[in-house]
């Protein structure tokens, strides 16, 4: 399968949510303990020996399973080989817990299930099912951009402060429920 | 120095799987192995899949192994532009170093529009945005419906009774142990510790009745005849109220324990 690599390098400089030096063992059996930089990064987590720039490696975290091993270290493994584990070696319990919280939550997976959540709770809440109100503006471009809230000349972004998800954000996110792209 | 390693059988583990696509269709794509630097030809037919950011290409819709995938995070989607002489093409474009474009093109202009739109969201930062947006709305739902229940309060408590209060707001602190820290009762007993020390020195009462009574509502109307008839119509609404509550605490619990196991 090919893969467009260079991109992905360039993703690993990107701000990490959480970047450490840990122990970092592979899954194949007699595999040794190596100090890694290891890097969270949207859902990749990237992995560099600790002197390079460019990283040896990255492991996409959808379909993860995140587990304490001890009380200092934690494991990745996927689900179509749950024996099959990467290590990571921890300074404390609080490193530990710290990497497999923001590891679990770091997948398209939980965030679609973050967003079921939240429309069931505020269907109840209120009855109502989210729609889109408030404005957004999109100042064309000759590309096309994702609806953004920003008062800049064409082309530029700002970030998005607030204000309720427009509906149509919504229209095409695939959540799984096998009802259509609305609830 | 070797090329970078990825988790590749993982990867099309999770391309195969019926985990939801965001999009799908057949593209025709260039820039496959041994094909020119410029697009020529009517490109390569493929089968494509969209989950989140990660583009998978097929050789057919059957394909059992993906043939590539373009992590999109971080791109800037486009309608290309002459002089590319594909009709309904689009390019996906990175701010990376040495890094060309990947065009693409669909079969028609409302396939065009479709992928477009689609690829423009396919971001991690995007969604994140989405998932904080709809916290905040459940969080002001929250709010405005604790709020809500606090006006409908002041209309009830401002004509009562202090003593018909008192035993109403015992009642009601019941109905508080069923609930969970984040149902709507828990924001209003939260406000009401905070006003707590500015409470009626005339009678003394616990739960919400005194968060409101504190807010300087008077606590006997002379217009009112009959305390005990207005005791009981306002019982009665209390009744319902409490009842709507305990529904949804019992609604609130699996769903809570679901979130904590994601």
């Amino acid at each position: 399968m090919r893969y467009n690599e260079k991109e992905l390098q360039a993703l690993s400089r990107q701000p990490a949510e959480l970047a450490a030096e840990l122990g970092m063992r592979g899954p194949k059996k007699g595999s040794v303990v190596k100090r890694r930089l290891v890097k969270l990064v949207v859902n990749f987590l990237f992995y560099f020996r600790t002197d390079e720039a460019e990283p040896v490696g990255a492991l996409l975290l959808e379909h993860c399973r995140v587990t304490h091993e001890e009380p200092t270290s934690f494991s990745i493994s996927f689900v179509e080989d749950p024996e099959r584990k990467y290590h990571f070696e921890c300074c404390n319990e609080e490193q530990c817990q710290e990497w497999m919280g923001a590891l679990r939550r770091a997948s398209y997976e939980f965030m679609r299930r973050s967003v079921i959540f939240y429309r069931n709770e505020i269907q109840k809440m209120t009855g109502k099912v989210c729609t889109g109100h408030g404005k957004w503006e999109v100042v064309p471009r000759p590309g096309l951009m994702p609806p953004v809230h920003h008062t800049g000349p064409p082309g530029t972004v700002r970030h998005i402060g607030g204000g309720p998800v427009p509906a149509e954000w919504l229209e095409g996110m695939s959540l799984g429920l096998g009802l259509g792209s609305s609830a | 120095m070797g090329a970078m390693k990825l988790n590749k059988r993982s990867v099309a583990h999770y391309a195969l799987s019926n985990s939801p696509a965001d999009h799908m269709g057949f593209l025709r794509t260039w820039g496959g192995p041994g094909t020119p630097s410029t697009p020529s030809g009517t490109g390569r037919r493929c089968w494509f899949v969209l989950k989140g950011n990660l583009l998978f290409s097929f050789e057919s819709r059957e394909g059992r192994a993906p043939l590539g995938l373009v992590v999109l995070e971080g791109c800037t989607v486009e309608l290309a532009e002459a002089p590319v002489p594909e009709e309904f093409a689009f390019t996906i474009r990175f701010d990376a170093p040495g890094v060309r474009p990947h065009l693409l093109a669909a079969d028609g202009p409302a396939a065009q529009e479709a992928w477009v739109k689609a690829l423009s969201r396919a971001s991690f930062g995007y969604m994140r945005l989405v998932v904080r947006e709809l916290e905040n709305q459940l969080r002001d739902a929250r709010l405005s419906l604790a709020l809500h229940r606090h006006s409908s309060w002041k209309a009830i408590t401002s004509h009562c009774n202090p003593q018909a209060l008192d035993h109403v707001s015992r009642g009601l602190e019941k109905g508080h142990s069923l609930s969970r820290d984040s149902s709507p009762m828990g924001l209003v007993e939260v406000a009401g510790s905070a006003t707590a020390g500015r409470g009626l020195a005339e009678c003394e009462l616990q739960g919400p009745a005194s968060l409101l009574l504190s807010r300087g509502q008077s606590p006997v109307s002379p217009e009112t005849s009959c305390f005990s008839t207005l005791h009981n119509w306002y019982g009665q609404e209390i009744l319902e109220l409490r009842r709507g509550w305990l529904q949804r605490a019992r609604g609130n619990q699996p769903k809570c324990e679901e979130q904590d196991n994601p």
